[in-house]
């Protein structure tokens, strides 16, 4: 990593926070919605931006990488996927559902004063905690049910690698090229400084790229959450929290010029601290500002019980899911894929299945 | 316009799909009226991404939708189309 001094590491990431929280206010670029309007309304129309976000990272990964301003070819917080990674996903898929929004997307609305989605945070960071209780049991489970021995695509053959690469990159090309005949990238909304998807899915590899580059690995956010849960845990029982192995432990450790980094969900400053929670600032501040600018920040009061409790609910299994599966959406899709990390295909496909199941949840217990 | 139905839906601050599924369920309850232009549905929202799907939907269903920012939320008008 280029940015050896805390310093520059916090004010980059709240930048890069700022940077996208606006940018992604503006485009309403939010996962959670894309799958489920896919599974609901049969609408792919915002799937193809994400593809895009996907497609152009692993591109530009890659340049970065051969380019060697990568450092970690193999980010340290991937693992070899097991069972664990798969059951987080569908848990995770049906939570970002319910909640009706994932990881990030809560955290730009609740900035534009959505009180579904501050419900809905307040339940992330209970789902991690409550994991945090049952993480013992976890361990063993997660480490027996390994699927592949590997953690990258590279692990086991390079060539196979740049293969994938270079045909997955020529079919988006192709797929890409014949949407743009068709004019199906642009989108047609009515809401002030709005920003079409496509834009935010460059905006988000771009930054993704950077991140990587400057900062160590491609962005993560859900330790981050889990650390501010340990926090406020360690406010209020003191004793238990120091005692629960999820917070003693590193979720991250790598040697950077012969001198260990380590990171974790403790409530303690490290490496992971240094990253996520000011990306995490950055990212609320941004879309709150944005939200001002645009006139539309406002506290409309409560929602229907049912969606709170659908909001909560959601939050909940997405905190618990995602350390389950030890990352999110953001990691896994934005990171894990283009890199051809296995954890990212099987998360997603996961998720995918979760989010169908959420989708079919909604529409007959949540929405009536 | 003047000795037209107005119905009103305001869903300002409801969790994300609500916003396209509830507008659906209520057009379709009135969708003869609206056809005939009888009536107007007037959705009140704040979700940035419902001035997206409703207008489209609705369009694709052949109404007329005209979409407006009042205050810090956006009116979204469906109507029998001209």
């Amino acid at each position: 990593m280029l940015l050896m001094q805390w310093h520059a590491l916090v004010i980059f990431n709240l930048l890069a926070g700022m940077i996208l929280g606006s940018v992604l206010y503006r485009s309403d670029f939010c996962m959670a919605g894309m799958f489920r309007d896919a599974f609901l309304f049969k609408n792919y129309a915002l799937l193809r931006s994400l593809a895009l976000a996907v497609v152009l990272s692993m591109v530009l990964f890659s340049l970065a990488r051969l380019s060697g301003l990568i450092l970690f070819t193999t980010p340290p917080f991937f693992t070899p996927p097991s069972a664990a990674t798969l059951a987080g996903g569908v848990v995770f898929g049906i939570g970002m559902v319910l909640a009706g929004g994932c990881v990030v997307s809560t955290l730009y609305r609740l900035a534009g004063g959505n009180v579904a989605s501050m419900i809905a945070f307040i339940g992330m960071i209970a789902g991690s905690l409550l994991y945090a209780e049952v993480h013992p049991l976890w361990v063993p489970l997660k480490a027996g049910t390994v699927l592949i021995g590997a953690t990258m695509l590279s692990d086991i053959t390079p060539t196979g690698e740049l293969l994938m690469t270079v045909l997955t990159v020529g079919i988006s090309a192709i797929l890409f090229t014949r949407w743009l005949r068709q004019g199906k990238w642009n989108m047609t909304a009515y809401a002030d400084g709005y920003l079409q998807p496509w834009k935010a899915a460059v905006a988000i590899a771009v930054l993704n790229t950077a991140a990587y580059i400057l900062s160590g690995w491609p962005m993560s956010i859900t330790t981050g959450y889990t650390k501010i849960g340990a926090y406020i845990e360690q406010l209020i029982a003191p004793a238990h929290a120091a005692g629960l192995l999820l917070f003693n432990q590193n979720s991250l450790s790598a040697v950077l010029s012969g001198s260990p980094i380590t990171g974790g969900a403790g409530p303690r400053v490290d490496i992971v601290f240094l990253t996520q929670i000011p990306l995490f600032i950055g990212i609320v501040v941004g879309a709150f500002l944005t939200a001002v600018a645009l006139k539309e920040f406002r506290i409309y009061g409560l929602p229907p019980k049912r969606q709170l409790v659908s909001a909560l609910v959601g939050g909940i299994l997405i905190g618990f899911g995602a350390r389950m599966a030890a990352g999110c959406n953001l990691t896994f899709v934005l990171g894990a894929v283009p890199l051809f990390a296995f954890q990212g295909f099987l998360f997603v496909a996961a998720m995918v299945l979760g989010a169908y199941a959420g989708a079919r949840i909604l529409s007959r217990y949540v929405i009536r | 316009m003047e000795n037209k139905d107005r119905i009103e839906l305001n869903i300002l601050g409801q969790v994300c799909p609500a916003c396209l599924l509830v507008a659906l369920r209520e057009i379709n309850t009135h969708c003869r009226k609206l056809k005939q232009g009888d009536a107007e549905l007037t959705v009140r929202t704040d979700h940035r991404d419902a001035t997206r799907t409703i207008p489209d939907t609705a369009r694709a269903m052949g109404y007329d939708v005209e979409v407006r920012k009042v205050d810090s939320y956006y009116e979204i008008r469906v109507g029998a189309r001209k």
